[in-house]
């Protein structure tokens, strides 16, 4: 095999991943540590479950996974490490069970540090074999830095989630987090367009600032052709943007800021989908390694959660029916898990 | 030639013996943010920031308008 010194492998993930990747992939990234992704992460799958989907909980934070300690597993029998070094050839075999029968977990494996940094044939094998395994809705956690990694899984995802806090270090780290996402896919996008790459490249070389606004304008006064490749890019890069331990009303008119000033720079819409406020409840729950929303179902921060889920147009139960409010809601909720800790509530 | 006149291979490491592909093989290097194109050989292309203090200014000003309302930080 012959291999280009000049070509970064990493370039070419998402040309192979995204193929494969399917619709109800949602991945959950941040840019920054410590937002709330997992906590996010959890109490969505755990909300998609109770309303009888059969859904698969990826922890992809290879670097600190802790999803398993967070769902009271201590001890999982395998992780992705098992996976990505090959001692378990079929992932479905690394399947965890969790306190819910609809929600199953992929434990990500932190004991070892190399695998918080797989090479490029170990990530297309993992992609693609998320892609395969059978459930309603497959949610994956990621790590919060910007590498190669994250934003290929975000990229690969076909929906993805960025939890952020309404302070300026977190609004910074998810912006460069989603813009390297965006460019990132836009290199893989026209990596057979060499004039619309050097257009990309002189673009991050000249500094953002004065070419930014270029971009876009300058990608379609090309051609016809790349117009319309661009125009169906904007039009699938749909981002959607959790606010969470919101504290003041002020996280909205963020919001609306960055919508347009995404829109007006990059051309796509950052579409935020809620507001989750800094709630007691949650920190206990968390310290019990419990969800939230099953320990304290009636949390400002469950009904927030609800609302981003009606906001992505996800309640409805596996058989179709649609859910109507928060009540109607926390009744699948309550029936989801008769052996947690539910009486205690 | 024969065989007797082929070097011998470079001694350093023996074979890979860690299990899956041969990790050797397309290292991916998360330093190298963002987006390398090592084609041009353009130093400034390993520059690791993924926006300019110019942009990050403009975004700051945007999300923290003068009064105390915006962002906290
Ligand atoms: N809405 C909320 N209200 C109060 N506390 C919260 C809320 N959401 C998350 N937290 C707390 O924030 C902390 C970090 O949460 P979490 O582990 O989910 O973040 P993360 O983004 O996954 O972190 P990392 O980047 O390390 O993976 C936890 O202590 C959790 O209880
Ligand atoms: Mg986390």
């Amino acid at each position: 095999m012959i291999i280009d010194p000049y070509h970064h492998p990493a370039d070419t993930m998402t040309a192979e991943a995204e193929v494969t990747m399917r619709r109800s992939t949602f991945a959950v990234a941040s840019g920054k540590g410590g937002t709330g992704k997992s906590t996010f992460a959890i109490n969505l799958s755990m909300a998609l479950a109770a309303l009888g989907h059969e859904v698969i909980l990826v922890d992809a934070d290879l670097g600190g996974a802790d999803l398993s300690t967070l769902l009271g597993i201590h001890a999982p029998r395998y992780t992705l490490k098992d996976f990505i070094q090959g001692d378990v050839s079929y992932l479905p075999e690394i399947l965890e069970p969790t306190p819910s029968p609809h929600l199953r977990l992929i434990c990500g494996g932190t004991d070892i540090i190399s695998v918080s940094n797989p090479y490029y044939q170990q990530k297309v094998k993992l992609i693609r074999a998320l892609a395969q395994l059978q459930a309603d809705y497959i949610v994956v956690d990621l790590g919060p830095d910007i590498t190669f990694n994250n934003l290929d899984f975000f990229n690969a995802a076909p929906v993805g989630f960025l939890v952020t806090q309404n302070m300026d270090a977190m609004i910074l780290g998810f912006y460069r987090f989603l813009k390297a996402a965006f460019v990132r896919r836009l290199k893989q996008e026209f990596r057979n367009e060499s004039y619309i790459l050097s257009i990309i490249s002189d673009f991050q070389n000249r500094g953002w600032s004065h070419a930014r606004r270029d971009l876009i304008g300058s990608i379609r006064a090309a051609s016809r052709e790349a117009q319309k490749h661009l125009d169906a890019v904007l039009e699938t890069f749909q981002p959607k943007l959790v606010f969470n331990m919101v504290e003041s009303p002020a996280a909205r008119k963020t919001a609306d800021q960055m919508f347009s000033f995404i829109l007006e720079n990059f051309g796509f819409r950052l579409q935020t989908v809620g507001f989750i406020p800094r709630d007691r409840d949650v920190e206990k729950a968390y310290a019990r390694n419990e969800p939230y929303l099953l320990r304290f179902p009636r949390s400002a921060a469950s009904k927030a959660l609800y609302e981003v889920l009606a906001a992505c147009g996800l309640n409805y139960t596996r058989d179709g029916v649609r859910v109507s409010g928060f009540s109607d809601f926390l009744a699948y909720v309550k029936v989801e898990v008769p052996g947690w800790n539910l009486l205690k509530i | 030639m024969s065989d007797d006149d082929k070097k011998p291979p470079i001694p350093a490491r023996g074979p890979d013996r860690r299990r899956g592909p041969d990790r050797r093989q397309n290292p991916v290097d998360p330093a190298d943010l963002p987006f390398p194109d090592r084609r041009k050989g353009d130093r400034r292309q390993m520059d690791r920031r993924v926006t300019s203090p110019e942009e990050t200014e403009e975004l700051l000003k945007i999300i923290k308008p003068d009064t105390d309302e915006g962002a906290g930080g």
